[in-house]
């Protein structure tokens, strides 16, 4: 029974949020493998988007079923103040299920998501939200440049093109260090990167005075929450893969999709980079002899170990 | 950069949200004085919880700023598979301020919010879906009736103008035991329970179904109610910790929009408050053990029948081969990396 009154009655005012929730998705679902420096790389990502985003607001992380290691040390960081809020799952609800708690529940009027392995750069934040509130009906803006497919900014380039106001350019504007800062972090080959850069350009806009990219991606974006509701829920069924629905929908929607001019954010994957490593080495993984590696490229060995590597990632998934 | 090939990409299919989804609001700011005994309680409700619903659910615990020490317990809960969602946020946001967060966040058909000092009896669940077949057009169904919150006419009025031969209204009071017992919980004064014993409520029976409800009497304190209904609501004014007035705004809107507030007839909860009342000790001793013991896990996802992957499962469970499989995974990624 109750005795005595409730302190919290007696409250007049409780904590509201932030304008801004800064969401990020995590999942490790353990430390070795792939996944051996993923929770450094998430700790990277949690400390640059916290120290450099040049605007106040409340960090969120979603924590889709990862190991007790990871969870536990989120945690930590959220007892010692560094997250506002933590959502923790037992179970991985895949990254349309996620998004559609993440999108539904954030508290703040913008949100700004990031995947778990993204490195941000000062200004990231306030820099997005200054091409989100000039430009009109905006649907997202990511935090750096980089050459996206066309088809999902279609709507954005027929803006740019038809609206006198706005400063439509097409060239080489990104330097090779920009352009392959961010390719090569996805694991293409030099060769190919190299190829790519040479034979495409990059679309830019600049409009009462702001320049941004035209693209952007679902990896790391700002948005309007009222924005998103109109694309929620997502019906997504597996942990990965399927992402790019989002960027599909909000170019369908006529909304546009810009990026910075200023390279703010980058693409750590699993993989710590140099400048955050201090004096700790890269893990090597142990390079297998030349038969080994020849025996594993034969394609029907290639499908059976690679099936088993799969299978027993689910069994301890 | 990327070294190897991330294994969530091969297709494994993502867990899919039971039907039901309870979700528990906590907020323990110390471990003294009024919240002395605030995570017994929680903790009460949680076996009741579990011990009392028939069907398996999600169940998700949104702590709303209590200290680190309650923290840590619901932490630990979650890593014991007790709570399959935690949600801690560093600053209290109020009550409705929570309530955004988790009934817009839940991904499950069915939401039952219930406050943290709800003790659940044996039958709430069946007793509530019967209800909702029995009474279309339920927004939040309630396991027990409220009596303060009969000043307000939540979502009934249309109701209560239906000519349709399968309703029959009456007035009645409550049993006195169920007076008693609700004013008990609620540390009531004698007047207020003499107040509420001669207080008639307003019932609704269909007769087809034999099912029974108060009209009315439905609160914040505990309901169930379909996501897409909430959805429509959303999001609820937040501004105070606990502020009868916010914390009604849904009962009102609800009510708008023509949507019926129903209660059980029968109290299927206890309002525990801040102690472990003697005259509910018997009832929290029939609380086993296996109340608060995770639930039966659900087949892992992406599972197969195959023979490969049954002997893969029989052997991840020895602690040896474990390590032997892991040390085969790593070297199957040196392999795919390299």
């Amino acid at each position: 029974m109750r005795i005595g009154q409730n302190p919290a009655k007696a409250a007049n005012e409780v904590a509201q949020p932030e304008r801004i929730t800064v969401a990020v998705l995590n999942y490790i679902p353990f430390l070795s493998g792939f996944y051996t420096e993923c929770l450094d790389v998430l700790k990277v990502c949690l400390q640059t988007a916290r120290s450099s985003a040049g605007l106040p607001f409340d960090l969120m992380v979603f924590d889709n079923g990862s190991c007790p290691e990871v969870q536990n040390e989120l945690v930590r960081l959220h007892q010692a103040g560094e997250l506002q809020f933590l959502l923790l799952s037992e179970k991985n609800l895949g990254k349309g299920g996620a998004w559609n708690s993440i999108f539904s529940g954030a508290p703040g009027e913008l949100i700004a998501y990031a995947d778990s392995d993204v490195l941000f750069s000062p200004g990231w934040l306030a820099k997005s939200v200054e091409i989100l509130e000039t430009y009109p009906d905006v649907g997202m803006v990511t935090a750096r440049p980089f050459r996206t497919p066309e088809k999902y900014s279609s709507a954005t380039i027929q803006w740019a093109e038809s609206t006198p106001e706005a400063n439509y350019q097409i060239g080489q504007f990104l330097t090779w260090e920009e352009f392959s800062s961010f390719v090569l972090s996805l694991g293409t080959s030099l060769e190919q990167t190299q190829a790519w850069y040479v034979t495409a350009g990059d679309m830019r806009t600049t409009y009462h005075g702001v320049p941004a990219g035209i693209g952007a991606s679902h990896w790391q974006f700002l948005t309007r929450k009222s924005t998103l509701q109109q694309f929620l829920p997502f019906s997504m069924d597996r942990p990965m893969g399927q992402v790019r629905m989002l960027d599909q929908r909000m170019n369908e929607q006529g909304l546009l999709r810009l990026m910075t001019v200023d390279c703010l954010a980058q693409n750590m994957s699993n993989s710590l980079p140099a400048e955050f490593r201090g004096n700790r080495k890269a893990p090597q993984a142990a390079r297998p002899a030349a038969f080994k590696r020849k025996l594993a490229n034969l394609p029907l060995v290639r499908r059976v170990l690679l099936d088993l590597y799969n299978r027993i990632f689910r069994l301890y998934n | 950069m990327r070294k190897g090939q991330n294994p969530a990409k091969a297709g494994i299919k993502a867990y899919t949200p039971r039907r039901l989804g309870v979700a528990t609001l906590v907020y323990i700011p110390v471990q003294e004085g009024y919240f002395d005994q605030s995570l017994e309680v929680f903790k009460i409700h949680l076996a009741s919880l579990r011990q009392y619903t028939s069907e398996e659910f999600d169940s998700l615990v949104f702590d709303n700023g209590s200290c680190p020490e309650v923290k840590r317990e619901l932490e630990k809960m979650h890593e014991q598979g007790l709570i399959d969602w935690l949600i801690l946020s560093e600053h209290n946001l109020g009550k409705t301020g929570a309530l955004n967060l988790i009934l817009a966040g839940m991904p499950n058909e069915w939401i039952c919010f219930a406050d943290s000092d709800m003790l659940f009896r044996a039958g709430w669940l069946e007793a509530c879906w019967k209800i909702n077949e029995s009474f279309q057009n339920s927004a939040m169904i309630g396991a027990q009736v409220i009596f303060p919150d009969w000043d307000v006419d939540k979502g009934n009025t249309e109701f209560r103008k239906t000519t349709d031969p399968r309703f029959v209204f009456s007035k009645e009071k409550a049993p006195e035991w169920l007076v008693d017992e609700y004013c008990r919980a609620r540390g009531a004064s004698i007047e207020r329970t003499l107040v509420y014993r001669e207080m008639l409520l307003d019932k609704a029976r269909n007769v087809e179904t034999g099912v029974e409800v108060y009209l009315g009497g439905n609160s914040h304190q505990q309901f169930l109610a379909r996501r897409a209904v909430l959805s429509q609501i959303l999001p609820l004014p937040s501004g105070l910790q606990l502020s009868r007035e916010q914390d009604t705004y849904q009962d009102r809107r609800l009510d708008e929009l023509g949507y019926l507030h129903p209660t059980t007839t029968v109290p299927y909860l206890y309002h525990m408050g801040n102690t472990i009342d003697p005259e509910i000790i018997p009832e929290v001793n029939r609380l086993n053990a296996s109340g608060i013991a995770p639930q039966t896990r659900p087949v892992k996802t992406g599972q197969k029948n195959n023979l490969l992957w049954k002997i893969m499962v029989w052997l991840s469970r020895n602690r040896r081969t474990r390590q032997a499989l892991l040390r085969l995974y790593k070297n199957l990624y040196e392999v795919f990396s390299s």
